[in-house]
Formats: structure tokens, C-alpha cells, sequence
């Protein structure tokens, strides 16, 4: 009895303290480890959301680029049409310019050919016409004369 | 010009009015004024005036007869009986006109019987 009153208070009382105090820290570090493991959950699951939400963005950033670039497709493409309208109508308006100069030059050299046509059958027997042109001047002054003396 | 044509014409007409008897000391000292006040490039332009101020006082008209070249003397008598001796007729050669005549009588009545302004209005 003695014995085991002194084995308990030696032996027993600190092998049980050790014990007990051996289950609190295996206690704790499964606490610990647990609290981890949530942790760690809890930061993948944090992890997944952020990238779902990056994919979307970036899905979001795609899809706005694209519609952009087909925008500007768009636009580029009207306005290469609007371009290509004008060019032609440009180039129309130069050729119906260098028609119409290649008219009026041609209608010039005419003229000059026909007057010195002209000129050169007058020069023939210019006296002729001197006279047929006189006589009609004299015709008119006369004819203006008698209206003043009438007047 | 230091003074007009106008004026000169009316100074000489004036001077000759008053003293038919100076004709050859004004038409000296007329000449003398306008060259000294430097108006000598205008003298044809203010003797052009004065003759049209003579005619028209005597009841005459200015008449200026432009042909392309000269012409036979048969032509000239038959255009110069249109006017009278009253009217002073100034004849000038243009040989631009091709043939034919331009008269213009006192600078207003302008009678264009020319080649030139028929081939003109023929091409126009």
C-alpha cells in the first residue's frame, strides 16, 4: 500500500502529467493542422474565384477587343469605300476636264485656221473687199446722214 | 498730267476768241505752257480736243475713219462725200482690221464695217 502511495506520487502523478501533456499538444497540432488544411482550402477556393473572375475579365477584354477591331474594320472598310468613291470621282472629273480642254483647244485651232483661211482669200484681191466694205459704210453713213437731217 | 486736255483746249480756244489777230504768238506760247508744265506726252490728246471743240462750234462732227490699208483714190472720194466740208475727217491706218473700215463719228456713233469684227462674230 505504501508502494503503490509512493509509486503513484513519484511515478504515476508525473507519468500522467507527461501524458496529459503529451495529449494537449498532439491536440493542438491536430487543431493547428486542421486550421491549416481550412486555410489552405479556403485560399484554393480564394484562388479558383480570383482566376474564374481573371478568365472572365480577360474573356470580357477579348470580347471588347473584338468588337472593337470589328469596329474599326467596320469603319475602315467605309471608309476605303467612301475613298474609293471619291478617286473616281476625281479621276472622272480630270477626264471630263481634259476632255472639254482638249474641245476648246481644238475648237481654238479651228478658229485660227478658219480666219486665216479668211485672211488669206481676202489677201487674194483685198481691194475687192476694201470696197464691197466701203460702199456698205457709205450706204449706212448715208442713210444715218439723211435720218439726222430729217430729225 | 499737271492739267487736263479740257482745260488747255478752252485756254487756247478762249485766247484765240479774244485775239484772232495773235493767232501765231498764242499758238506759241500755248505750246510753250504745255511743254513747261510738262504735259508734252498729252499734247496729241488736248490737240485732238481743240479740234473737236473747232468742228463742233461750226456745227460740224468729228469723224474718225480707221482702214486696213490705204485706199484707191476713187474710194476715198466716194467716202469723203458723205461728210460735209464742215465735218474734219481724220483717216487712220490699222492694217489689224483685214479689211473694210471702222468710222466712229464724234466719238459716240461707231459704225464697224470691217472684216476683222465679221470673222470675229462668225467664229464666236
Amino acid at each position: 500500500m505504501i508502494l503503490l502511495a509512493v509509486l503513484t506520487f513519484v511515478l504515476f502523478r508525473p507519468l500522467l502529467k507527461v501524458l496529459e501533456e503529451r495529449k494537449k499538444k498532439i491536440e493542438l497540432g491536430l487543431k493547428v493542422g486542421k486550421e491549416a488544411e481550412e486555410r489552405l482550402l479556403a485560399i484554393d477556393k480564394m484562388k479558383e474565384e480570383k482566376l474564374g473572375e481573371a478568365e472572365k475579365m480577360a474573356f470580357e477584354i477579348v470580347k471588347k477587343g473584338e468588337a472593337e477591331a470589328k469596329a474599326g474594320a467596320d469603319k475602315i472598310i467605309i471608309e476605303g469605300g467612301k475613298k474609293a468613291d471619291d478617286i473616281l470621282k476625281e479621276a472622272g472629273q480630270i477626264a471630263e476636264r481634259r476632255q472639254e480642254e482638249a474641245r476648246l483647244a481644238m475648237a481654238k485651232e479651228a478658229k485660227t485656221l478658219v480666219r486665216a483661211a479668211i485672211i488669206k482669200t481676202v489677201q487674194l484681191d483685198p481691194n475687192a473687199v476694201d470696197a464691197a466694205l466701203v460702199s456698205q459704210a457709205v450706204d449706212e453713213i448715208s442713210g444715218l446722214s439723211a435720218k439726222i437731217s430729217r430729225g | 498730267m499737271k492739267y487736263p486736255a479740257e482745260s488747255y483746249a478752252k485756254a487756247f480756244l478762249e485766247a484765240l476768241e479774244e485775239h484772232p489777230s495773235k493767232k501765231d504768238h498764242i499758238i506759241k506760247s500755248f505750246l510753250g505752257a504745255v511743254y513747261k508744265n510738262g504735259d508734252g506726252p498729252a499734247i496729241e490728246k488736248i490737240l485732238n480736243l481743240i479740234t473737236q471743240k473747232i468742228t463742233r462750234g461750226a456745227g460740224g462732227r468729228v469723224v474718225s475713219a480707221e482702214f486696213a490699208r490705204p485706199l484707191s483714190d476713187k474710194l476715198i472720194l466716194e467716202f469723203k462725200k458723205e461728210f460735209s466740208v464742215k465735218d474734219h475727217v481724220e483717216i487712220s491706218l490699222r492694217p489689224e482690221l483685214v479689211a473694210g473700215v471702222r468710222v466712229l463719228i464724234d466719238g459716240e456713233k461707231e459704225l464697224d464695217m470691217t472684216l476683222a469684227k465679221k470673222i470675229n462674230k462668225l467664229l464666236q
